[in-house]
Parts: structure tokens; C-alpha cells; sequence
């Protein structure tokens, strides 16, 4: 995917030069910063300095200057320093600070997870317990995700945990978690790539998905694709759209599914006055000449509803 | 030392030099083994989600056109415009919310900036929260009948579009400008910002990647101002050839006249990020104020404020909230949405990621969708003018007017009280009293109880004064509906004793936005010029705050045992009809009994 295309090169006594600069300018502010509250030190004296610590495991000591350095930067913080005329923030090193003391912790949860099983199924509470047990779900073995299971409350899964356990494992009652429980629309994408659609409740997952405020907006695309692989969901969809009261999502679904006549039925839809606005919206979408002159001629006639009449007219001109 | 300033400024020299023209993968955590340059974000990197309806992502713009679509022949109140075309001939739509004439205009933009994908959610979901709400009852329906709020949900499309096709990828280091400051400088792909001018969207050459005109420095009058812009075509924020030369800044004007300048009252251009209002001063001290007071009424309504920053007078960058406050006297503003500063460090994120607040996480949107919406909700409210109490009618113990006054438009800038009945009023007895406003004064939660505006904090309940020979407060009543809820304040009293032969009924209160209402309902009030025509407090003084209204003045009849003839009780009231219509409901109350 991705390509470097390297325009300028630098001769090696750059990076030497660097390296040698970085290594004086880290060990002179050295002294300044261990004893800390270090006031005066410039913000690329901090820097040189938290990239010490950045390449060390975690201390003490070190974690002590990190929150000291936050503790001053809260102090001296002013309200939004971002200038309009600026118009791109730089990056606060308080920042650097704070994801340094995140990975650590991280670090240290994820040691904990590994020692302590009673821990696993609690560790959604905080940041660094939860990327802790993302990281600690990818080495688990069988059993220790089987009691994992066992021993967590699968409802508070968050569509993370159920996407690690459903490439780990692939288990249909994940599937359903996360049809019910996603709140990411990257979800609605792994179901759409990977979900079992030959799975015999598979329509199951499609109404939880469906009622899942966060993506049952998104529930057509799935819903087409698992209809499209059987003639006799063609049929039953085709006889919803005769029988049924119609609504966006249906009508979206039919138009991915495409299934024979379409056209010609949403033309027919247009002498319904509760059909109207979406069978024309669905001809608008299939944009061919015939659904073009089909609106043409709906707009033009004299059962249409004014204001369908007058939008129509407008976007055909 | 010479040596050490020496070998410093060759560092620095080398820093300086162009960074090599980098293709970048934005990913949530980096691989262990990379095989490419990547950036991690610590959040899963979203992609353009296919669906009309609004997901926990970001919509496809073929999915954001079809929703558009939808929107406009669902709703007999609202309407598709095409402003303009693209520089690469895409056409630009426009939503019209609202179908009345000659009404206050409200106009909000977003996708001006190509990356922020946040923008053109947020102004989407303004329509489709006002369509959803449209039946409330309440301040939606009142709005939708009495205003027009035009809505651009995609003002550049060919660098959304691009963005999109490219939604995990960038072009990094290659900045004229900030390479030194910022060697991840990301330009294109999934970062572009500006439009596609001189350049084809793809991400194969540096130069491509570098051109485009920033449309947010392209207006009139601080174009080219020299400052916060620049001449130079590679850089970030290229004002272009001349002052509004593209296109997508002629669509945006053209909005702007839509439905006539002269009713326009407000105008938000949505960006991200840095959770912060920019406005102006434009020399105009009452815009100023007024722009000042209504950024900080809706600043507070997401349960974490916005920040608020207004630009000296003349220090505009050509941006478009200055052609609107500076030309159009409009309260204007840039409204940069989430995250704050912090970035993705907000949401858990990795800090220290350059220009990661442009990539809001997926799990956000909603409740930012929902955040921006009710902040516009009371911006628009608030510009729709001050509230007027338009009716008022005091009824007896039996449920018979004894005053009624109510005022009538009679032209564009003036209105007439009539009068319907006028009798004495009782000592001792009891009445009711209906104070009918022009506008709904309280919004209704979820559960339809009156309550206070998110984060807002009105007294709910009017001051209600009787004052003649001496002041008497009257008791708490509530709210109900007349034409649209919480229009209506219904009070039931004791006429004091005390107050003399006559009195006159003070009525202090606030709307939903907290603000006043007009003390002299004969004279219209309007917007004009930056400020408000016509809107005066109780000393009949005009301004942009409002008073009290004390228009309503009651004669009282001391002695408890006069009944007022019914022919002429000192009143212009007709009690014939009265009893007719007292008979009517009676006959009407006897048939229900016997159903």
C-alpha cells in the first residue's frame, strides 16, 4: 500500500551531526531537569529530555518527572494558545508527557492481566487496563479465553473486545454482540466483510443490527447483500414492497439488490400518494433515461403532490 | 562558541531543507514489523460508511447527496437548491428549512475544509434533527413556520471527494512552509484541505499535493490582507488568484442572497478543530456586543464549553464569518468543533500525532451531530427576534373574560392593540389570567415538562406585578400551549386588596435564550445594520436588550359587593354574547355528560 518516495538525500555526516547534537544537548540539560520544578528550561530542553526518557523503561523517578512536568504544565496553561492567524496547532510536550505515562501504565496493566486472571474480566473500567486486555486477547490461549467468557459480562463488551474475540474465535454469538452492542461504524464494515451470512439466523443479526441506534441507519447494504444470494428473499422483498408500507431503508435495500422490474415498479409506486415521495427518490437514485422520463412525466401530471411536482422540476432542469 | 553557533546553524540548515515527499498509512496502532511509513493514532482510522441514514461514522458523500435527496421530497417544508458548480464542475446544494416569505434567514455552512469530516455530519444532522423534530409542536415546528434556515452540508466537494478516496492515506512532509515546524506536515489525501484548483486529486506528484486555493481565505473585505494568508500557491493557506475567484466561494455568496440579504440574521461556517468560536469585531459596537453575548449563550450548551475568540477590527484573514459580519452585519461566526487542542489524546488517542484532530473518532459523531444541533437550535431562536407578549386575557371565577387586549400587525413596522372587553375588576375575587406570547418561551423535555434549555439557567416562571396604589406579586402559574407549546403563561389569582381603582400588570420574563421581551409591542422590532430596530424597554427606549412589558391596565372596583351591569360595567365588552356562549358550553357539557 504504501510507497516512500525519498526527493532529497542527506549526506551521512548529517545524521551523524544530529545524533552527536541530540547526545550533547540531552546530557547538558540533564542537570537542570532532575531537579525538577525546572522553570527555566526551554521547551526543546524538554523535549531532548522526554526523549531520554521515551527510549528507557519506566522508573520511579522518571514517572515523578513526567507528572511534575505536567503538574507545571497545567499551571502555566493559558486558554486556547492556538491563535486564529495560526492555523495549525503545534504539539505540547505536556502531551508527549502524558501518552509516555499512558504506555507505561499500559505496560504495567497488560503485566497484570498476564498474572492475574481475575483481573481480565474487570479491565474495561480504565484506559490502560482496556488496551491492555485488547493486546492481552490477541496472545490468550483457547482456555484463557474460554474463561475469560466465562467469568465477564459479554454485554459491556465494547465492539474492540468483540472484534478481537470474533477474529480470534469467529463465534456466531459475538456476531451478534456486535450487531447489538456496536457503536463504531468501522462494525458495520466488518460485518459487511466478514459476517456468516450463511448462517441460519442470519436475519436474527439483521433486525438486532437494525434496532442498534448507533447503526441501524447503516443496515441496507447487509441486508442487500444477504437477500441478493437467495431468489426466494428476492421474492419475499418484492412482496414487502407489495404488501407493506414502505420506508427508506427498504427501499434503499431494493436498490442494492436491483431485483428485475425495479424500475418499472417504483414508476407504478408513483401514482401512490404514500409511496410517492420514495419511489421517486428511488428513480432519482437509479437516474437512468426511462426513471428520468418517468419523473418528467410525473411532474407533469395532474395527481402529483404539489411539492414533489415542484422538486422534481427543479432538479430535471 | 563561534564553532558551536556554527555547528548549529548547519543543524538547523539541515533541518530547514525540504523533507522527502512521504506517502503515509494513518493507522490505529503501527505493525511491529513496518513495512512503510505509518501513523498511529490509537483509534480505529474511520471510513466513509455507505448509508443514508445517520450512522456512528462518517457517510459517503454519494450517501450524504442521496440523503440530501431524500430530505427534500420527504418534507413539503424543505427544498434542494444548487448554488453553483465546483471548480470541477460537482454541483453544490443548499437545504431550505422552511417555506414562509419574507421570514428571518438563518444560514450554516461546513465542508469548506476538506478534511474535516466532522463538518459536513453536523450540518447534515441539523436538517435531519429539524425534519425529525419538525412535529414537536414547540420551538422546531414555531421555527420551521416563522424562518428559513439554509444549510450547506458540503461546500467543497471535490476535496471532500478526494479525501474520501483516500481515507487512510497522506502525502506528509512536503510543506514549504511548516516542514521545519512540523516535518509530519500532511498535505493531501486524507488531508487536504483546500479545493482542487490546478491540481487532480490524486496523490502522485508533490505539486499536486501542494496546490488548491484554502476557500476560507478567499473572501472579500480582508482578502489578501496580509496576514493569517498567503500569496504563495503551495501553501496551506493560498488566498488564490483574487478576492472570491473560486467557484466554491461564489456558491457560499450566492447562499447568501438565496432568499434575500436583507433577511439573513445569522450565519455559522463549521469547521474542525479546537472546540472554539471565532468572531469578529467589524467595527460595528452593537454587532459586536450581540455577537459576544449570543456566542457565549450557546458556547455552554454542550455539556463541555466551547472556547470564544473575537479578532481585532481589521485583523481578517479573508475568511468567510468576516464577509458576513463585515458586509452583511450578521452575527458570524467559524465554529471549530472537536477535539479541543489535545487532539485524539481527548478521546484516548495518541498525542503528539500532527493534525490528528481532524480525525474524529467514529464512536463521537453522534453526540457531536446532536452537540451542534442543539447549539444552532438556540443560535437560530435567539436572531429570530425578541419575544413579544401578544395577548393577554384575564377570565373570572366562571370562566368569563372580563379583559382581553391583543396586538395586530398593521404594516412592516407597526402594530395596533384592540381591545375586546375591559371591565372593573373585583377585589376579593378570583380570575385567570393567559399571557400569550408571539413565540414558544420555554422548551419541553423529553417527558414534555417545561424545563430549561441544555445549560441554560432562565427562571421558568415570569415576575407577574399588579402595581397601583400599591404592588402586589402574583402567585406562580404555568405554562401551556395556545398555538405552539409553551407559548402561554396561565396564572389563577386573588385580586388583592390595596391596589386602588386601577393597576397595572408588570410582567418580567425571560425567553428560552434569557433574553427580555419588547417592552413596546406597537413598534415591530427588526434587524438592520448590526443591530435591532425598534426594540425598546419599558422606558421606551430602543436598544438590543428589552424590558418588561407593562401594557396591560386594569380598573378595580373597591367595593367587593358591585357586580358591574351587564350592559355598560365600565367595560366595552359585549355580555350578551357571553351568555350565548356560556348557554352554548353548557349545552355543549350536558351533551358529553350523556353520551
Amino acid at each position: 500500500m504504501s510507497q516512500a518516495t525519498h526527493r532529497t538525500k542527506h549526506p551521512a555526516i548529517g545524521l551523524t551531526l544530529v545524533s552527536l547534537w541530540l547526545l550533547v544537548s540531552s546530557l547538558a540539560v540533564a542537570d537542570d531537569l532532575d531537579s525538577w520544578p525546572a522553570r527555566t528550561a526551554s521547551d526543546a530542553q524538554l523535549a531532548a529530555h522526554l526523549g531520554q526518557l521515551e527510549r528507557e523503561p519506566a522508573s520511579p523517578d522518571a514517572r515523578r518527572w513526567l507528572e511534575q512536568l505536567l503538574d507545571h504544565a497545567e499551571s502555566t496553561a493559558k486558554p486556547h494558545p492556538e491563535g486564529r492567524g495560526q492555523t495549525l496547532p503545534r504539539y505540547a510536550i505536556a502531551a508527549r508527557a502524558q501518552y509516555l505515562l499512558q504506555r507505561w501504565d499500559e505496560q504495567q496493566a497488560l503485566q497484570q492481566l498476564r498474572d492475574n486472571p481475575s483481573l481480565r474480566s474487570k479491565a474495561t473500567t480504565s484506559r490502560a487496563q482496556h488496551k491492555a486486555l485488547l493486546h492481552w486477547l490477541t496472545e490468550a490461549s483457547e482456555q484463557q479465553l474460554a474463561d475469560f467468557r466465562s467469568q465477564a459480562d459479554a454485554s459491556q463488551w465494547a465492539d474492540d473486545i468483540l472484534t478481537r474475540l470474533i477474529r480470534r474465535q469467529n463465534l456466531w454469538t459475538d456476531w451478534l454482540a456486535l450487531a447489538a452492542q456496536g457503536r463504531q461504524a468501522r462494525s458495520l464494515d466488518l460485518l459487511m466483510q466478514s459476517a456468516p451470512l450463511d448462517h441460519p439466523e442470519f436475519s436474527r443479526l439483521l433486525d438486532i443490527l437494525a434496532r442498534n441506534p448507533a447503526l441501524g441507519g447503516g443496515t441496507a447494504s447487509l441486508r442487500a447483500r444477504w437477500i441478493a444470494r437467495d431468489p426466494q428473499r428476492i421474492a419475499a422483498l418484492l412482496h414487502a414492497l407489495e404488501t407493506q408500507p414502505w420506508n427508506l431503508t427498504q427501499i434503499e435495500t431494493a436498490l442494492k439488490v436491483q431485483p428485475a422490474q425495479l424500475e418499472a415498479r417504483m414508476s407504478e409506486a408513483l401514482a401512490a400518494p404514500d409511496k410517492a415521495a420514495l419511489a421517486a427518490w428511488a428513480l432519482w437514485q437509479i437516474d437512468t433515461p426511462t426513471a428520468r422520463t418517468a419523473l418528467r412525466n410525473y411532474a407533469q401530471s395532474d395527481h402529483a403532490i404539489p411539492h414533489l411536482a415542484e422538486e422534481i422540476a427543479a432538479w430535471l432542469r | 562558541m563561534v564553532a558551536l553557533r556554527w555547528i548549529g546553524g548547519l543543524i538547523a540548515w539541515w533541518i530547514c531543507l525540504p523533507a522527502a515527499a512521504v506517502v503515509a498509512e494513518y493507522v490505529d496502532q503501527a505493525p511491529e514489523q513496518p513495512n512503510g511509513t505509518y501513523i498511529e493514532l490509537g483509534i480505529p482510522v474511520p471510513q466513509p460508511v455507505t448509508s443514508s441514514l445517520p450512522v456512528a461514522g462518517f457517510r459517503d458523500y454519494a450517501s450524504v447527496l442521496s440523503r440530501i435527496e431524500w430530505l427534500a421530497l420527504q418534507q413539503d417544508f424543505v427544498t434542494r437548491h444548487e448554488l453553483g458548480q465546483s471548480g470541477d464542475g460537482e454541483p453544490i446544494y443548499a437545504l431550505q428549512i422552511g417555506k414562509a416569505s419574507n421570514v428571518p434567514v438563518m444560514l450554516q455552512s461546513g465542508g469548506m475544509h476538506a478534511r474535516e469530516w466532522a463538518s459536513p455530519e453536523a450540518v447534515l444532522g441539523i436538517a435531519e434533527s429539524l425534519v425529525e423534530h419538525a412535529n414537536d409542536g414547540g420551538v422546531v415546528s414555531w421555527l420551521i413556520d416563522q424562518a428559513n434556515v439554509v444549510l450547506i452540508p458540503v461546500l467543497n466537494p471535490d476535496g471532500f471527494t478526494t479525501t474520501q478516496r483516500y481515507p487512510t492515506t497522506t502525502r506528509i512532509g512536503e510543506d514549504p512552509q511548516n516542514s521545519s515546524s512540523d516535518p509530519q506536515y500532511p498535505r493531501d489525501g486524507r488531508m487536504r484541505r483546500k479545493n482542487l484548483r490546478d491540481t487532480d486529486g490524486l496523490l502522485e506528484t508533490p505539486g499536486d499535493s501542494l496546490l488548491g486555493v484554502d476557500l476560507n481565505r478567499n473572501l472579500n473585505p480582508n482578502w489578501n490582507s496580509g496576514s493569517g494568508s498567503s500569496s504563495n500557491r503551495e501553501s496551506i493557506i493560498y488566498h488564490g488568484p483574487a478576492a472570491e475567484s473560486e467557484s466554491e466561494t461564489q456558491a457560499l455568496l450566492s447562499a447568501s442572497a438565496l432568499l434575500g440579504q436583507t433577511h439573513l440574521r445569522l450565519y455559522i461556517d463549521t469547521h474542525t478543530f479546537g472546540r472554539v468560536f471565532f468572531y469578529n469585531d467589524s467595527g460595528n459596537s452593537r454587532l459586536l456586543t450581540i455577537s459576544r453575548d449570543l456566542v457565549n449563550l450557546i458556547r455552554q450548551v454542550p455539556p463541555s464549553d466551547y472556547a470564544q475568540s473575537a479578532a481585532g477590527y481589521g485583523q481578517g484573514i479573508g475568511a468567510s464569518d468576516e464577509y458576513f459580519s463585515y458586509t452583511l452585519k450578521v452575527p458570524a461566526y467559524t465554529l471549530e468543533l472537536e477535539p479541543g487542542t489535545s487532539q485524539l489524546a481527548d478521546y484516548g488517542g495518541t498525542p503528539n500525532v500532527s493534525h490528528s484532530g481532524f480525525i474524529l473518532p467514529e464512536s463521537e459523531i453522534s453526540r457531536v451531530r446532536e452537540e451542534v444541533f442543539q447549539m444552532a437550535l438556540l443560535a437560530f431562536y435567539h436572531q429570530m427576534g425578541p419575544a413579544i407578549l401578544e395577548q393577554v386575557v384575564l377570565a373570572n371565577s366562571a370562566g368569563t373574560p372580563v379583559y382581553q387586549h391583543s396586538w395586530q400587525a398593521q404594516s412592516n413596522t407597526a402594530r395596533a392593540q384592540t381591545t375586546a372587553f375591559n371591565q372593573d375588576l373585583i377585589n376579593g375575587e378570583r380570575y385567570t389570567l393567559s399571557l400569550i406570547f408571539n413565540k414558544p418561551m420555554r422548551w419541553l423535555n423529553d417527558q414534555q415538562a417545561v424545563t430549561n434549555y441544555p445549560s441554560l439557567n432562565v427562571t421558568l416562571d415570569p415576575q407577574l406585578s399588579l402595581v397601583g396604589a400599591s404592588a402586589e406579586e402574583l402567585p406562580a402559574g404555568q405554562w401551556t400551549q395556545t398555538r405552539y407549546a409553551a407559548d402561554t403563561y396561565t396564572v389563577d389569582f386573588k385580586l388583592p386588596a390595596g391596589l386602588g381603582n386601577s393597576a397595572v400588570l408588570q410582567v418580567a420574563v425571560r425567553d428560552m435564550a434569557g433574553r427580555a421581551v419588547d417592552s413596546n409591542p406597537a413598534t415591530i422590532a427588526d434587524w438592520n445594520d448590526g443591530h435591532w430596530l425598534r426594540f425598546e424597554d419599558e422606558s421606551g427606549q430602543s436598544g438590543d436588550a428589552g424590558g418588561e412589558d407593562r401594557n396591560t391596565k386594569l380598573t378595580i372596583v373597591s367595593n367587593p359587593d358591585t357586580t358591574p351591569a351587564p350592559s355598560n360595567g365600565g367595560g366595552s365588552g359585549t355580555p350578551g354574547l357571553w351568555t350565548l356562549l356560556l348557554l352554548s358550553a353548557l349545552v355543549r357539557r350536558s351533551r358529553n355528560l350523556t353520551a
